[in-house]
């Protein structure tokens, strides 16, 4: 039931404008320094900018404080996720790919400690070093270990300065790697053995906590160690319930991508439709009227309706006479399906011919007739 | 909010929560602990004349039955069936904390005259199906409840109501008049639209508001759903979009009322009666019926309220704890640490000064629940919390309480058979070859058939199956559960007494649309074993059509095996040579020979297929005198089968198989027909289509075995290797006997030296013993007959 929900252009600073991707905390800086005020009385978990209540309203959205939705999923969701974080344990995002759980930590952290910069990528080649700490060797070797020479990574930072630290993919680590934050979770210090003395150990400020992701489809949680797993409270995102709200969602990212790549391309409420609606049945294996449908194994998330509708919008702007039609959409979606799995590709055929060709309005019947790209 | 109100929306209010006002109306939310507080209060501090409350008005004369010692939650049990089979029945459930039961047991402490005031459900029945009578669907939809949630930050009416009502602890009768008059008028007026049945209902009422009004002098207190009370404050002055009751009804609008309000001749049977209720029912209900949700959970809340004046969540975790290890579910003294910090978080997050239900299945997903979450799904953390939550207390009702006309009848047919309803599970054996045996049998099944609480069959001869006819007798297991008293009183919706209620339901089940010919020739069966003899026109006609409509070979063939045993081989259940059952036999028969004809290349169960042939063999052998069709038309649709290339194989075979049995074919035909069947694709499945028909004759004829060796000789390596799967399946049908049998007539044949033999089979002196005398018993009856065996 997530995904990001981007803001109003106006309230963008413009720092934001200059990057690429500007942090959370720098395109909501002033969402932030309202809520920050407003919260300024109310009680709030020590190390904390927000209070919990605030935090929520700067994730969901409050239209009569002039702050904008920028997540689309249950209250109740998140005020677990929020509470988590209030706890002594860490709070772990779980879900399909795509289903915005980076994203929601980012804002997250950026709500509760104005950073959410302290991230750690997990992957393969994760090691100790890029999780806590390395050491700038040539000051090493002239001053030996001490704080100059010493150079933190996201975790020691975080705890020195008592931040969120964002942990992404963190079953892509190998289990080792992952179990370093057993310690650091539980006792919420981190040892520093190359120090001296009461430099040794690192104890976590207030306001320290961790927000991992992982998505369930490539390595689950299975494998990760009870002791880690205690150590966390799980949340799964869903995909967005709701399938206006996942049109609207798509509609406005899909158009923001284009303009940002200066094409004046927008996508029409009919093509979105036809868009959300095939990728939500394929997804769930199910018609939106109820019928069972054989779903495909690759993941269909809105981010990845939202990557073909600019893709189809891209290919018509440059490659045709700059409007967007179904077929574009049909050409990009065999890109999206078609990853790993041959028989996904038949699926489509198969639900082209028995679902969509019975769809007589909007631009269902210019979708069907553009099956012949699924080759 | 658009108040569509021809008053000011503060005037309304202020009339409706002034309770200076000759009729006082309290709004409540049925099973609402807060609202019976509320009720509570009122009623001692307004000392009304009389007390108005939403209930069934066809039950007031029977009002002291609930001053019985019951033990709660209890329901009545409105119920009726009308003259063309459809029967109905709809439940008003009380807990110890529902509103509507603490107004009449307060009530009565004031000695206040008390009177329910809604229409009876008979009456209402035809508009709206909402069997559980104290449902909140009206509350839950609209546009007012969607915004008012986003604005109180809250998922759902249930929590909504939660925040403005259920925990807030300082909530005085003012207020709550204020806050759920206010709430409810917005739903009401925010979409403006009230269906024909309420408007006909809060006429009613009003009515009686009225009469009450006149009769006594004083305030009338008006306890109804929150939704009612403004419709009965204000008639006529809300300029909402009513459907006028009797004026300008579109015409299927005035069909469906008069359905069965106003054709009141048509209705059969109609009653009102307590029965018992239980948590886990009420927290069961959803949809139109969804009520109250977590029954346990709002009891305690009730408990903490009226016994220890504060709240603690503390009771509820503990009962998760045990629910939890009930379930073998590990819980570490670190986990109840983390739901307990989560849940007072949540609870603080939430603006509530104490831990509520939302919060508690929060904290337990939170903490506890370490896997996906598939949307809506369950987990076993879950389960146990939501468990918790509802509560398991079930209620019963007092000794002595009226029970209807079914249950009385019920009670004294057991007690003529000496059937007991045991207190602990007991198994009872009841033998199908004597007459009490047979009758308490139908007894039970009767009771079975009315989905009757508390008896299960477990064993003994299956009907359906056929399996262990030789000594029929069944095996039942009985305990008398609380639902047994509780769903003999439900079924009195179908009839007063056992015999008619049972074929009720049974017309009943054979109206559903569900049904297709193989189920309700079970049914057929179910019939019998109950002992309606009188079987109805209406299921005969039904299974007539279900047969004619059927396209299923398999399912029509079932159907044709179940009568068939009903017309050909029942000796227990008194269906033997019945006429009636010789009808839809023969249509039965009529129409598998058609589907047999239809048949494609692709079978969809080739067993069944198989097992449906032999059926029609065998009712051909054992009942052709029933049947429409003369022999020789059987005949050629059968030759005609066997001669269609486009039939599969093993269809062909069976019906090779089926003209040699009957002696319609002789074995030089059959030997010709196996020789078409060189393809190794197919011969695996036509001897098995032969094999299952003509198995007896099959192992007698050597030059059967003889041409499937030539024909398996003939065969390369390859063909040998895509032949064989089917093959093996083909000589499954025979014993390793048999086997040996067909393969030392084979080497014979072909001049080749005996097989081993067979290992002897080890059998008791004893057992031979007996078998031989009774072998020999067998033979000389046979002799006294007349029917000499000839061997060879």
């Amino acid at each position: 039931m997530a995904k990001k929900v981007l803001k109003s252009s106006d309230q963008e600073p413009t720092i934001a404008a200059e990057l690429q991707r500007p942090a959370a905390e720098i395109l909501y800086a002033r969402e932030l320094a309202q809520l920050e005020q407003e919260s300024s009385s109310q009680p709030k978990p020590p190390g904390w900018r927000l209070s919990p209540q605030s935090v929520l309203a700067f994730v969901l959205g409050d239209e009569s404080r002039g702050l904008a939705p920028k997540f689309v999923g249950r209250r109740s969701f998140l005020e677990r996720c929020i509470v988590s974080l209030a706890t002594n344990r860490g709070l772990m995002l779980i879900g399909e790919p795509g289903t915005a759980k980076s994203y929601l930590s980012e804002l997250i952290a950026a709500a509760i400690c104005g950073d959410s910069t302290l991230t750690i990528q997990g992957s393969a080649g994760t090691t100790e070093d890029n999780i806590k700490y390395s050491w700038n060797y040539a000051l090493l070797v002239s001053e030996g270990p001490n704080e100059r020479s010493l150079v933190p990574a996201p975790l020691h930072r975080g705890m020195t300065t008592g931040k969120i630290v964002r942990f992404e993919e963190i079953t892509r680590c190998p289990l080792e790697i992952q179990d370093v934050l057993l310690s650091i979770l539980s006792d919420r210090v981190m040892s520093i053995p190359e120090m001296h003395d009461d430099q040794r150990v690192l104890f976590a400020q207030t306001g320290f906590n961790i927000i991992a992701t992982a998505n369930t489809r490539d390595r689950g949680v299975n494998e990760m160690s009870a002791a880690l797993k205690r150590r966390f409270n799980f949340e799964t995102v869903q995909p967005i319930a709701e399938l206006k709200q996942e049109m609207a969602l798509v509609q406005q990212e899909a158009n923001r991508h284009l303009s940002r790549s200066s094409v004046p391309i927008m996508l029409s409420e009919d093509l979105t439709e036809v868009l959300v609606t095939t990728f939500r049945e394929l997804r769930q294996g199910k018609t939106v009227d109820g019928k069972g449908i054989e779903g495909v194994s690759t993941v269909l998330s809105t981010a990845e309706a939202v990557a073909t509708a600019s893709a189809a919008g891209m290919h018509a702007y440059y490659y045709a006479d700059g409007t967007l039609t179904p077929s574009h959409l049909v050409q990009y979606l065999v890109g999206s399906v078609l990853k790993d799995n041959p028989d996904d590709l038949k699926k489509v055929r198969h639900y082209f011919d028995n679902v969509i060709k019975s769809r007589k309005t909007g631009c269902w019947p210019a979708f069907f007739q553009a099956r012949d790209e699924l080759h | 909010m658009s108040a569509a109100c021809t008053l000011p929306f503060e005037t309304v209010l202020e009339r409706l929560t002034d309770t200076s006002q000759r009729v006082v109306y309290v709004p409540v939310r049925h099973h609402s602990p807060v609202c019976s507080s509320m009720v509570q209060q009122l009623i001692a501090s307004i000392k009304p004349a009389a007390v108005l409350i939403e209930g069934p008005s066809d039950y007031n004369q029977h009002l002291d039955e609930l001053m019985l010692d019951h033990e709660l939650p209890i329901a009545i049990y409105s119920y009726f069936h009308t003259q063309d089979g459809k029967g109905s029945g709809a439940y008003y459930p009380f807990c110890s904390y529902s509103p509507e039961w603490v107004a009449i047991q307060s009530a009565r402490q004031w000695n206040c005259p008390i009177e329910f005031i809604d229409l009876p459900w008979i009456e209402t029945a035809g508009l709206d199906r909402t069997t559980h009578r104290y449902a909140d669907a009206e509350l839950r939809e609209g546009q007012h409840v969607d915004l008012l949630c986003k604005r109180m930050q809250v998922e759902n009416f249930d929590e909504l109501w939660d925040r403005l009502v259920e925990s807030d602890w300082q909530l005085t009768p003012s207020e709550f008049l204020r806050r759920v008059h206010a709430l409810c008028l917005h739903i009401r007026f925010g979409d403006g639209e009230v269906s024909l049945s309420d408007s006909n209902r809060e006429g009613y009422m009003r009515s009686r508001i009225d009469a009450a009004s006149n009769k006594y002098e004083g305030t009338i207190l008006v306890v109804t759903g929150g939704f009612h009370s403004c419709g009965l404050a204000f008639p006529g002055k809300l300029n909402e979009t009513v459907q006028k009751p009797t004026m300008n009804i579109e015409p299927e609008i005035a069909d469906l009322t008069t359905e069965h309000f106003e054709n009141s001749t048509q209705i059969k049977i109609r009653g009102i009666a307590l029965t018992s209720y239980s948590y886990e029912r009420l927290d069961s209900l959803t949809g139109y019926n969804s009520g109250m949700p977590s029954p346990g959970f709002y009891d305690w809340a009730w408990e903490c309220r009226t016994k220890q004046g504060s709240y603690t969540h503390h009771p509820l975790l503990f009962k998760l704890v045990e629910q939890l290890r009930k379930r073998k579910i590990t819980l570490s003294t670190a986990d109840l640490i983390a739901i307990e910090t989560s849940s007072q978080g949540l609870a603080a997050i939430r603006g509530r000064p104490h831990v509520w239900r939302t919060d508690l299945v929060d904290a337990v997903t939170s903490a506890l629940v370490k896997d996906e979450i598939q949307f809506d799904c369950r987990s076993p953390f879950l389960d146990a919390v939501h468990a918790v939550l509802r509560g398991t207390r079930i209620g019963k009702l007092a000794a002595g309480t009226r029970v209807p006309a079914l249950v009385v009848d019920i009670r004294n047919e057991m007690e003529n058979l000496a059937i007991e309803m045991p207190r602990s599970v007991a198994q009872l054996r009841v033998e199908l070859q004597d007459s009490t045996g047979i009758a308490k049998s139908r007894l039970l099944h009767r009771l079975r058939l009315l989905s009757v609480g508390g008896l299960k069959l477990v064993g003994g001869t299956d009907f359906i199956d056929r399996k262990d006819l030789v000594e029929p007798c069944e095996v039942w297991e009985l305990v008398l559960s609380p639902e047994f008293e509780s769903t003999c009183i439900e079924a009195s919706r179908y009839g007063t007494t056992l015999m008619d209620a049972a074929s009720a339901r049974l017309v009943e089940i054979a109206n559903s649309s569900e049904l297709n010919a193989a189920e309700a020739a079970k049914l057929l069966v179910e019939a019998c074993q109950a002992g309606i003899d009188t079987l109805s026109a209406d299921l005969l006609t039904r299974m007539e059509a279900l047969i004619a409509n059927e396209s299923e070979f398999v399912v029509t063939t079932e159907a044709l095996s179940h009568l068939h045993y009903l017309y050909y081989y029942d000796e227990t259940l008194g269906a033997n040579r019945s006429g009636s059952i010789a009808k839809p036999l023969a249509d039965c028969f009529t129409r598998s020979l058609w589907l047999l004809d239809a048949l494609g290349q692709r079978l969809t169960n080739e067993r069944k297929t198989i097992a449906g042939i032999r059926g029609i063999q065998e009712v051909l052998q054992r009942s052709s005198e029933c049947l429409v069709e003369a022999r020789e038309d059987v005949q050629r649709t059968l030759g005609r089968v066997l001669a269609d290339t486009q039939k599969h194989a093993s269809v062909r075979g069976s019906i090779a198989g089926m003209l040699w049995n009957l002696g319609e074919a002789d074995s030089k035909s059959i030997l010709a027909e196996l020789f078409a069947f060189h393809d190794p694709n197919s011969l695996g499945d036509f001897l098995t289509g032969l094999f299952a028909l003509a198995r007896e004759i099959v192992q007698r004829h050597p030059q059967v075995v003889q041409t499937i060796d030539q024909a398996l000789m003939d065969f390369s390596a390859d063909r040998f290797q895509l032949a064989l799967p089917s093959m093996r399946l083909a000589f499954t049908y025979f014993t390793p006997r048999e086997k040996h049998h067909m393969l030392t007539t084979l080497f014979q044949s072909l001049g080749i030296s005996p097989a081993h033999r067979l290992p002897e089979l080890e059998v008791a002196p004893e057992i031979a013993a007996q078998a031989m005398t009774l072998e020999s018993q067998i033979f000389e009856s046979m002799r006294r007959f007349g029917l000499e065996i000839h061997h060879g």
